[in-house]
Order: structure tokens, then sequence, then C-alpha cells
């Protein structure tokens, strides 16, 4: 009989919590550093590839993904609710987008979508709330509401609640990464400059060595016609997001 | 296999076939258009030289104006299927001729021969031919005179300034309606209430007018295309001209 | 006649001139040869994109009503009006998803895209296909003539008013050779900054 019936796990508390959301957001605070950099002219998103055994393969290791050519997101939490996620919101950039309008969603739009995703699971039968938070980075080519268009970068927590930022940071030493980033950001920076202080900011908090085996980097930055895989098509434009590979993390920590 | 091998007859396990229907049909739609426009002492006939049935192309050169008679100002344009408007346009021709040798060299006049037209199509009343004709002459004064008639003869006596039949007819005759009759134009600053008076067009304007308008029907109707035969007449007499036209 | 598409009659045409386009519509309602209405716009507008509307007549009301919502709903999500490509691409999905009981209806869309200042029209067949045309687009049951007319008035980098006058005209007299069509216009004269709607009388018959 018991399975007849399913109640959501995320009831209020007598003082209006929701504690099941408040115990995701604990593993949140467990996860390892992610953060975000918005630049004037990209976006940068940095974490620390950690594995628990020295003798797994780091480069088989994703925690920063595509989710559109234009945007990219990385997490703090478990990773495999991530994963679910990343699945669920490159699915709905199409469903809900692609497949109706024939371009991607704005970033803005695809934040709310996955926020969406996030909230139902706070409040539907037999599910828990994902243990992950998210920092969606993408770039518009259209001017979203009062906006411009250029960078976007969004933080998704659990509740389902999303930020836009010009820096955060999520994860285990969110709190003293935020407040590096306070006092290294300035308005008008560049994407290289943003790189640079992300690198700055995990080396404050890293545990381990940093190496390009050890740092994951996804940046948004100009169109990257290289990676369209074929060229000679009028208007054809290359994935503004991409992951920097091992190799070009290791320059940027040599000049760091 | 041999008639004889067979011992019986239908055959083992010959399922009885369905009732067969078989029908004859006389015509086919040769697709194809023509124009008549004229003006106030000369006349142009034109038509496309595509041929086709379906989407097969039968010939590209097969011209759909005809020269009723070598000293006459007669001509006829046919379109619809192409044997029944050959036919007709013979028919036409034999008129002329002996209508000549009847009648003490006289030529038929123009007036005459859409009259005789008449009576051909209207003969094949409940067989017809299936052809649109434009008929067209100078008459007795030098004045441009044509006709347009449907498969079984209807015409109007009164005569036309332009006409335009076929398969891109539908395409062509509201581009006349405006160009040739100024149908929707009015004289500025009249507020639409004084319509543009209707004058007959120079030679080369009616020209030029045919020209577009069989480069759009060719443009947007698949019958249409391969060239153009534009015929003029006038005081001096028949001249035919050939254009290219597109060829997909 | 038991064609949906040619029950209740109606035109709309779309052209493109230098950086201005056209679009425009006929007003009849008719029931097969009987005239119900001469006041039956088939252009409809949301915001930058301009949405013409032929076919079986309850089809093209419920469309049009359809975009107003599915339109504003954008509008509200996206905090921006939708562009012209754009609306094409949601009217063409749209359609798509009645591949198998489709709305009798041939659309047309015209309009200036207010971000990159481009002129576009564009015209669908009644499960979606786009047709992106660089001149012009007709629909309704005067398309033949409409396409007469068109392939022989319009030329390229057509000034907003040569425009609206090559429009009208390819209109007006294709719609007087169609027993379908007509009852007087709307013609859309749409630039960057300015639109200009004209009701044209024509041929009451």
């Amino acid at each position: 009989m018991a399975d007849r019936y399913s109640f959501s796990l995320t009831t209020f508390s007598p003082s209006g919590k929701l504690v099941q959301i408040e115990y995701a957001l604990n593993a949140v605070n467990q996860g390892v550093t992610a953060l975000g950099i918005k630049a004037t002219n990209g976006v940068v998103l940095a974490t620390e590839k950690k594995s628990s055994n020295a003798l797994t393969n780091p480069s088989s290791l994703e925690k920063i993904a595509y989710v559109t050519p234009d945007i990219g997101m990385v997490y703090s939490g478990m990773g495999p609710d991530f994963r679910v996620l990343v699945d669920r919101a490159r699915k709905v950039s199409h469903t809900n987008y692609k497949r109706i309008y024939n371009e991607y969603p704005p970033t803005r739009i695809l934040v709310q979508d996955v926020a969406k995703v996030m909230q139902e699971a706070t409040q539907s039968g037999g599910v828990r709330p994902y243990g992950v938070s998210l920092l969606v980075a993408g770039w518009d080519e259209k001017p979203a509401g009062t906006g411009k268009g250029g960078p976007a970068l969004y933080q998704v927590d659990p509740s389902g609640s999303y930020f836009p930022w010009k820096a955060t940071a999520i994860g285990k030493s969110a709190t003293s990464a935020k407040t590096f980033l306070e006092k290294r950001y300035s308005e008008g920076l560049e994407l290289e400059d943003a790189i640079h202080i992300a690198l700055l900011t995990l080396k404050e908090t890293i545990e381990g060595e940093m190496s390009g085996e050890t740092i994951e980097i996804g940046i948004v930055g100009p169109p990257a016609d290289n990676l369209l895989g074929y060229e000679g098509v009028e208007h054809a434009r290359g994935p503004r997001f991409r992951k920097l590979s091992p190799q070009e993390v290791d320059d940027y920590l040599t000049n760091l | 296999m041999s008639l004889f091998a067979s011992p019986s007859y239908p055959p083992v396990g010959y399922a009885a076939s369905a009732p067969r229907q078989h029908a004859f049909n006389p015509y086919t739609d040769n697709g194809g258009s023509i124009i008549g426009i004229a003006g106030d002492d000369f006349l142009i006939m034109a038509g496309d030289t595509r041929h086709t049935s379906g989407y097969n192309i039968n010939s590209r050169t097969e011209k759909k104006v005809f020269r009723l008679s070598e000293d006459s100002t007669l001509v006829l344009a046919t379109v619809g299927f192409g044997a029944d408007a050959k036919d007709i346009a013979e028919t036409m021709r034999l008129a002329v001729n002996d209508f000549k040798f009847q009648h003490n060299l006289k030529n038929m006049t123009v007036q005459a021969a859409a009259q005789y037209l008449f009576t051909v199509l209207y003969g094949n009343r409940f067989f017809p031919k299936y052809a649109y004709c434009i008929l067209g002459g100078l008459d007795k004064d030098g004045k441009a005179r044509l006709y347009s008639y449907d498969p079984v003869g209807s015409y109007s006596k009164e005569g036309e300034r332009r006409a335009a039949a076929g398969a891109a007819s539908s395409l062509i005759v509201p581009f006349l309606d405006n160009q040739v009759e100024f149908k929707n134009q009015y004289v500025p600053g009249t507020n639409f209430t004084v319509e543009r008076e209707v004058e007959y067009l120079p030679v080369d304007k009616v020209k030029k007018l045919v020209k577009d308008a069989f480069t759009s029907a060719t443009e947007r109707h698949i019958e249409v295309g391969d060239g153009l035969q534009l015929v003029t007449i006038s005081k001096d007499g028949y001249q035919e001209e050939l254009f290219e036209l597109k060829k997909d | 006649m038991s064609n949906p598409f040619s029950i209740n009659g109606g035109a709309v045409v779309a052209m493109v001139g230098k950086d201005c386009v056209a679009i425009g519509c006929d007003l009849r309602l008719g029931m097969q040869a009987l005239t119900v209405s001469n006041n039956f716009p088939k252009i409809f507008t949301y915001g930058d994109a301009y949405l013409g509307l032929t076919g079986l007549a309850t089809d093209v009301t419920t469309m049009a009503e359809l975009f107003r919502y599915k339109v504003n709903m954008y509008r509200l999500r996206e905090e921006r009006a939708i562009e012209p490509e754009t609306m094409a691409n949601l009217v063409s999905s749209s359609l798509y998803e009645r591949r198998f009981g489709p709305y009798f209806v041939s659309p047309v869309i015209a309009g200036i895209n207010q971000r990159t200042g481009k002129p576009f029209i564009c015209g669908f067949d009644s499960i979606g296909c786009i047709d992106f045309a660089k001149d012009f687009i007709v629909s309704g049951t005067a398309s033949d003539q409409l396409f007469g007319t068109c392939e022989s008035l319009w030329e390229p980098d057509l000034e907003p008013e040569d425009l609206f006058e090559t429009c009208s005209q390819a209109l007006l007299n294709s719609v007087d050779r169609d027993a379908l069509s007509g009852w007087g216009a709307h013609v859309y004269i749409i630039t960057k900054d300015k639109v200009i709607k004209r009701l044209l009388k024509g041929r009451q018959d």
C-alpha cells in the first residue's frame, strides 16, 4: 500500500523552512569550489578537478559541461545530479526553444528552464531536490529585456532560485572566494584578466597542486569558428563556449 | 508456355480477375500560352514554343501562331490540345484559301473569318476541339481587330483590345488588365475619381509588354518557356520574330 | 469547391523594397460564391512581425488568435518583441505540429528586423514549409494572378512609396480577376521607423 501514495519529501517545517532544500544546500556547501567571472567580452568558469584516488585518470573527469554552442555550466555538489541536469538542460534547450524558434535559447531563458526543473524537484512526490548549485555562463546575441545582450553569468540553487552575477563562487570555499573576488573584480574587466583572476581565486582555496590536469576552465569568448568542423559557409558562426585544454590552462598558470 | 500445355481453363489457382474498365481519352493538355494585343493600326500575336504533356517537354520549337494566308492579314493563335489546335488552324487556312477562289480573288475580311471560326468551333459542339483561339487581322480600314474564343466558339463580335489564353492565362490576364487597359489606374491628383483613359499603345511598348508577360509566365509556370514567337501585323504586312525564353 | 483553401476566398501578397517591406490583403469573406462580409482583413500584427493568413476563414481566425497568445507569451518571457525571422520559425513549427491534421491556411510574414534593420518576408505551406523569398510572396485563391502581376511589376530596391504602388497594383489587379477575392484591400508599408496602413477601396464586386 505504501507505494500507492507518494507525498513530497519537501514539506514545510512549522517554522516555515523546507529542510530538504537546506540539506541539499549543505551538500552543495561541501562540494568542490567552482567560480565564475563575467567580463566585458566574455565569461570564465573555473573549478578544481578533485579525484579521490590517485589511480583515476584525470582526463576522464569533466565538471564543466557544454549545453548549447554559446552556453556552458559548472556545478558544486553531487556529480551524478549534475549530469542529470546537464542532460535536462540540453534537452529543454531543444524541446522548449530550438525546435520551436530554430535558434538556441538566451542564457536567462535556459537558466529559467533549468531552474524550473530544479524547483519541481522541491514540490513533486517521490523525488528529492537536486544536490547541486550551478553556474551557467553564456552569450546572448540578442538584447534580452532591458539588457544589451553579450555575456551572462547565472547561479542556480537547489530550490530553483537563480541569480545573475558579475562574479561569484559556489561550494566549499564559496565565502572566502567571494570575498577575494569582491577585492579583485573591477568594472570593464576583459576576458583575459578574468581568467587570470579566476586562477588567482582558485589558488587561494585549492587544496592540491594547480595544473592543467587539476584545473578545469570553460570560457565564453569570441566565436570559435575553428570548432565548426567546416568552413566556407556564409553566416556560419562557431561556438562561443569552449573549454580550455590542459595545455592552455598550464600556459595561463605559468603566467600567474 | 504453350496454349496446349494447360489442361484446364481458367488455370487452376487463378483467381477470377476483377472487372477492368477501359476508357479512351481523346484529349491532352499540351500547355503553353498565347497573347494577342490590338494596337490602333497594328496587331501583336504571340505564343511560346513549348509543347508539353504532363511533366514531359515534347518540343521546344512548336509554334502556336499561324498565318492564315500569305496575302491577307489574318493570323490565328491557338493553345490547348495541340492536335486540335493545329487542325483548327489548318481548317481555317483552307477556308481562307477557298474563300479567295470562290470570291473572285477577294480576301476574307477579318470579321468574316471571325464568324467562320465560330462556325467551325460550334460545329464540333458535341465533340469539341479542345483549343482556345485568338484570331486577329486588319479590317478594310486598316484597323486592328482581335477576337478570342472558348473551345466551343463563344466570341464577341466587338472584338477585344487584348486577349490571353492557355496555361498561364491566369498569370498574364491581370497584368494585361493593368498595363493595356490601365485597370486600377487613376489620374494623379484626382483622388481616385478620374480613371486613366485607355489609349492605343505604340508597337514597341506593346512588344515590351508581351515579352515581359512571357518572361514572367516562363518564370512561374512550368508549361511555358523555351521560345517566344512574336508576330506583328501592320500595313507593312506580316513580320515574325523569335526570342529565347528560359528552357528550365 | 470542397477544397478548404478555396471556400472562403482571399488573397495576401508581401514584397521587399529598399529598406522597406509591404504586405497587403483583400477584405472579402465568402461562403463559396456568396459574399458574406466585405470587412475581413487577413493581416495581423505581432510587434515587428506582420502575419498574413489566407485559407479557411475559421482557421485564419484561430491561427491569428493562437499566435497572439504565443507571441504575447514570448514577449513576457523574453522581455522583448519577437523578431520577424523568429516569428517565421514559430509559425513553421506550430504548423508542423499539426502535420497530419493541418490548419488550412497559407501564411505570409513580412517585417523589418529592428535589431539588424533587414527587411524580411517569407511564406509557408499549410504544414509549415518555409519559402524564404528575396522578392515577393503570394498566397490565397488569387495566387496565380498574383504570381503573374508580381513577377511582371516587381523590381529590386523600390522606395517605400513605389513599393506601395507596385504592391497595391499587383494586389488590386489580381483580385479583380479572382471571383473569390476582392472587395477592397489593406496595404501596410513598413520601414524601420514608420508603418503606414492604407485602405484601398478597389472594385466592389
